[in-house]
């Protein structure tokens, strides 16, 4: 069955029964006030008035504390809504037994996870809100320098972790441990990431691993062309990082998902707990 | 007397059993990531990203240890709020699901002296996990412990563990009530880690951050646990907290019994305690 009209039916299904339940409110209304409040108390220890950050091309910028917690809890509320709400969705699948059902229809599996992981990404909206008013009432400053370098930062940020969400859907439907590692995972994220402090402040095996982890670029381009005033020449480096890794992730998503239902089938464990 | 002990060293006994039988990926990362991650970043702010001499004056006004020791303390004992909100706090919330409570509101069992036994298992276990990150986070991090007074630091824990018994009680109410296990928790964990003094003096919080931060307990007790490894200190340097942590005690015990039993009636009156 045709990937749009799956994406479509996956997105109205998923936006009609989640958007208004207290989980996804709390995930993206409450957590990410604690969240930013949590980053930005560490801070509040030192004496400074700016935060360094480097970019690939090994230029600097200085941003100001509080647009760089905004900013990274912006990519990380969308990071959680659009990689891990979308395995949760497949594990209600599971619980409530339509799991089998959809494996058993002919839609485009593909299809299938593109349309969770952007249902999930849906809502984000309700943290828009929130951010909206944050940044109306804390006067946040922006620096914008191109507002094409904003959209595209967007955009592929965007795509990147709709991709990511797709992949670990596919990975959530072959395991049963899915929401342990999604919930493992999101300190060591938080640190090897960027979110709370700069990437180039990490130990050097550290840094390694945060080159391999989409959201350490997110992080930058965002911050960069918001509170940067920074052009697409100045982030070409981590935009073009961004658009082969979403390709990938895509192509691998594509094929992950196939051999995840080939494998639970054969196994016959496609529902069981 | 033998009928408490035994109720609470044998609820106690088959939750260590049951909880060390299984290793859970999600308990180990709740746990442990949060603390070891929390003093690797203050670690990388302090050590390479600002260096002492951008620490701010007043930081060695409000605390009695240097920066690293302030947040490897913090760390290592919030491991008893972690206890208290995912263990304790989840007693009949857990029975329910695994359908004994039921069989266990009818029995006989005080129910105090079933949650004490649940309160000695989670306690027990925090303080392995207080051990093991501390050890590490001084190691590791570079915590400085001048000396070590003994009585204050008791006084802090068994302060701190009578309060937090208090709110485990309150948590079980509210999630026997709301059937919810994750937002509850979230949000107490949040409020408790970021208002209690864990990664900065409550004393350079907003004003209305420490506001909040005077109602909760485990602000007093790692003062005090704090002080207990200042050199020249004794417990006479704490009376304030000491009794505001007292004060606090007492009424989240009382508050709690009382929640809870009244939470208990109201359920079996509405024939909704077993109902999901």
């Amino acid at each position: 069955m045709g990937y749009f009209r799956v994406v479509k039916a996956q997105v109205i299904r998923w936006t009609r029964t989640e958007f208004f339940r207290p989980f996804v409110l709390f995930w993206n209304l409450i957590l990410p006030f604690t969240w930013g409040l949590q980053f930005y108390f560490l801070y509040l220890p030192f004496e400074f008035d700016t935060i360094n950050l480097q970019l690939l091309n090994a230029s600097n910028l200085e941003v100001d504390l509080l647009g760089f917690t905004l900013t990274g809890q912006f990519c990380w509320v969308l990071f959680i809504n659009a990689s891990l709400f979308g395995g949760v969705f497949f594990m209600r699948e599971r619980w409530e037994g339509t799991l089998e059902p959809l494996f058993l229809s002919p839609g485009s599996r593909v299809g299938v996870i593109t349309g969770t992981a952007l249902a999930a990404t849906v809502n984000f909206l309700w943290f828009s809100l929130g951010l909206v008013i944050s940044i109306i009432i804390l006067q946040v400053q922006f620096k914008i320098g191109s507002l094409l370098a904003v959209f595209f930062s967007l955009l592929v940020s965007f795509l990147v972790l709709l991709t990511m969400g797709m992949f670990f859907e596919a990975f959530f439907i072959a395991s049963r441990l899915g929401n342990m590692w999604a919930t493992a995972i999101q300190e060591p994220l938080q640190f090897l990431s960027g979110l709370v402090f700069p990437v180039q402040y990490l130990p050097r095996i550290f840094k390694a691993i945060s080159i391999a982890i989409p959201l350490t670029y997110i992080f930058l381009i965002l911050r960069g062309t918001l509170l940067g005033a920074l052009t697409l020449m100045d982030i070409y480096l981590e935009l073009s990082i961004l658009l082969l890794s979403s390709i990938c992730l895509f192509f691998l998503s594509s094929k992950f998902i196939v051999l995840v239902e080939r494998h639970v089938k054969h196994k016959a464990n496609l529902t069981l707990f | 007397m033998k009928y408490h002990l035994r109720i609470i060293f044998s609820t106690a006994k088959y939750n260590l059993i049951s909880f060390y039988r299984v290793f859970s990926l999600t308990s180990f990362a709740l746990r442990f990531f949060l603390p070891f991650i929390t003093m690797a970043t203050a670690w990388i702010l302090y050590r390479v990203i600002f260096g002492s001499e951008r620490l701010k004056s007043t930081f060695s006004v409000y605390s009695s240890v240097d920066y690293l020791t302030f947040i490897i303390i913090s760390q290592a004992v919030f491991v008893y709020m972690y206890a208290c909100i995912f263990q304790l706090g989840r007693t009949f919330f857990w029975e329910r699901m695994g359908g004994t409570i039921e069989p266990l509101f009818l029995s006989p069992v005080p129910r105090r002296s079933f949650m004490f036994g649940h309160l000695l298992f989670s306690m027990l276990n925090a303080t392995i996990d207080f051990l093991i990150i501390f050890s590490f986070g001084t190691l590791i991090f570079g915590g400085k412990l001048a000396s070590f007074n003994l009585s204050l630091a008791i006084i802090g824990f068994s302060l701190l563990i009578i309060s937090l018994f208090g709110v485990g009680l309150v948590i079980n109410g509210i999630t026997l009530s709301l059937r919810d296990r994750t937002n509850t928790a979230n949000i107490l964990t949040s409020i408790f880690f970021i208002f209690s003094g864990t990664i900065a003096p409550v004393e350079m919080l907003p004003p209305w951050g420490q506001f909040i931060g005077s109602f909760l307990p485990l602000n007093y007790a790692l003062r005090i646990i704090r002080g207990s490894f200042t050199p020249n200190i004794s417990f006479l340097d704490f009376t304030e907290e000491i009794l505001l942590l007292g004060v606090i005690a007492f009424l989240s015990l009382l508050i709690g019994f009382i929640f809870l039993q009244r939470i208990e009636s109201s359920l079996k009156k509405r024939g909704e305690l077993t109902v999901f």
